[in-house]
């Protein structure tokens, strides 16, 4: 197979999919698995139930992709589906399991002195900690732009809300966060 | 605090004393604007805004890095790709398993009553088209035709197409090794002798539209826009062909007429 590899080649692929050719859903699934369950370990905490939102996403989007009109990329798509499905098992979950299930990002262990690791640990361990406190939506608005590099247009069709409601979220969210860190300034 | 009002009355912390506020501001920096800002490029209270954003961007960063680092860790002792390639085997898995609802076609002497489903048609077809250097295949269609190769409208999915001759509709991409015409009768002879020689399928035409031209690998420049659409006799393909290039059988001369690039899939019957 000749032709170039990328987005043009992913319209390709779900044209195909649609039709019911697996082989280019798989190569779809391959191609963009690894950063959406990035996104749902991001959003979920753990691994476990990343993998299983991440696999229903994909078998969601498989009995979909007839009706795909191909009106968003196909990743911009997997990312509202992954969004949604995590959103939704967030929403079930019990506030209490949820803070806690949270994981917390490993110490850089080439920075500096051992005590600027340590203090750097700690901070991190506090940013951790203050975005889990966040409501589910607006942390994921700020994980898929700060984390994932989505331009606001494009979260705004993830989410599902307007372009300024997310700038919004974004603002609300820094501005919670730089008042949390704030101790560690 | 308030979840969907985005441009509401700025809350009293959020103004400084300089008449800015602390979103205005942070807004700006996204943008790019604060270095060339008359007012924020020279604003203590304004820098003092942003200087919160900055330690927060940097524990953003580190936590970015970690999280990098950690996902190495995990590549290089495999357990990032077993993670990603146990959900793409478990997707596959039930993906194979589940039956789509597509049109079943046929296949072979009328007395010898064989059937493909679509799908499997449209792999072949592709698969063939594909043995050509440069050429991708995307959308297939196998619908039910007249004696003249002439298109009809297929049963809707999960549908039998009749026993009878069947027209195949196909979308490729292609690069610039040959004119565009010369690539879609180069795509079409591959398709005819699929159907004949491996298939055993009655294909009394075979349409082919190339949907995009490419340069090469790393520098592809898309054509569909810029193509013109000849002909237009037989438009006769239904829907979701507007990026097509649909060229009458008139307009197969059309390579001349351009650079080499343009033009495109007259019909073959």
């Amino acid at each position: 197979m000749g032709g170039p590899a990328g987005p043009d080649d992913d319209a390709l692929l779900v044209v195909r999919a649609g039709e019911g050719d697996e082989g280019a859903f798989e190569v779809l699934v391959r191609r963009h698995g690894p950063v959406l369950l990035q996104l749902a370990h991001r959003l979920l905490g753990n691994r476990a139930d990343a993998e299983d939102a991440v696999q229903d996403s994909f078998v969601s989007a498989w009995r979909r992709l007839p009706e795909f009109r191909g009106e968003s990329a196909f990743l911009t798509w997997m990312y509202r589906i992954v969004t949604n499905r995590c959103l939704n098992q967030l929403r079930s979950r019990r506030p209490s399991t949820d803070l806690d299930a949270i994981a917390e990002p490993a110490a850089p262990e080439h920075e500096g002195s051992p005590a600027r690791a340590a203090e750097s640990a700690v901070a991190l361990g506090e940013l951790s900690r203050a975005l889990a406190r966040l409501p589910p939506d607006l942390r994921a608005c700020w994980v898929l732009r700060e984390l994932h590099g989505l331009p606001y247009e494009d979260i705004a069709s993830v989410v599902g809300i307007s372009h300024s409601a997310v700038r919004g979220r974004i603002f609300r969210v820094r501005r919670y966060l730089t008042e949390a860190m704030g101790a560690w300034r | 605090m308030a979840m969907n009002t985005d441009h509401g009355p700025p809350e009293e912390d959020d103004l400084l004393p300089c008449g800015h506020t602390l979103r205005e501001v942070w807004e700006a920096w996204d943008d790019g604007h604060v270095p060339d800002h008359p007012h924020m490029s020279r604003c203590s209270h304004c820098a003092a805004a942003l200087d919160g954003l900055q330690v927060l961007d940097g524990y953003v960063r580190s936590a970015r890095t970690a999280e990098a680092d950690e996902a190495r860790a995990a590549e290089a002792d495999g357990s990032a790709a077993a993670g990603a390639d146990a959900v793409a085997a478990r997707v596959m898995e039930i993906v194979r398993l589940e039956l789509r609802p597509g049109r079943t076609l046929p296949l072979g002497a009328p007395d010898e009553d064989g059937w493909i489903v679509e799908a499997a048609a449209a792999k072949a077809f592709r698969s063939a088209a594909e043995t050509l250097p440069g050429v991708r295949a995307g959308s297939c269609r196998i619908l039910p035709a007249d004696a003249d190769g002439t298109a009809r409208r297929g049963p809707l999915p999960g549908g039998t197409v009749p026993r009878g001759p069947v027209s195949v509709r196909l979308q490729v991409t292609g690069d610039l090794s040959r004119p565009v015409p010369e690539l879609a009768e180069e795509v079409r002879a591959r398709i005819t002798e699929a159907a004949h020689d491996d298939l055993g399928m009655d294909v009394r035409s075979v349409d082919v539209q190339v949907i995009d031209v490419f340069v090469d690998l790393a520098m592809d420049v898309s054509l569909g826009g810029s193509l013109d659409v000849h002909g237009g006799g037989d438009l006769d393909t239904g829907p979701g062909t507007a990026l097509g290039l649909d060229a009458g059988p008139e307009a197969r001369g059309s390579g001349s007429r351009g650079q080499g690039r343009r033009g495109g899939g007259g019909r073959l019957r």
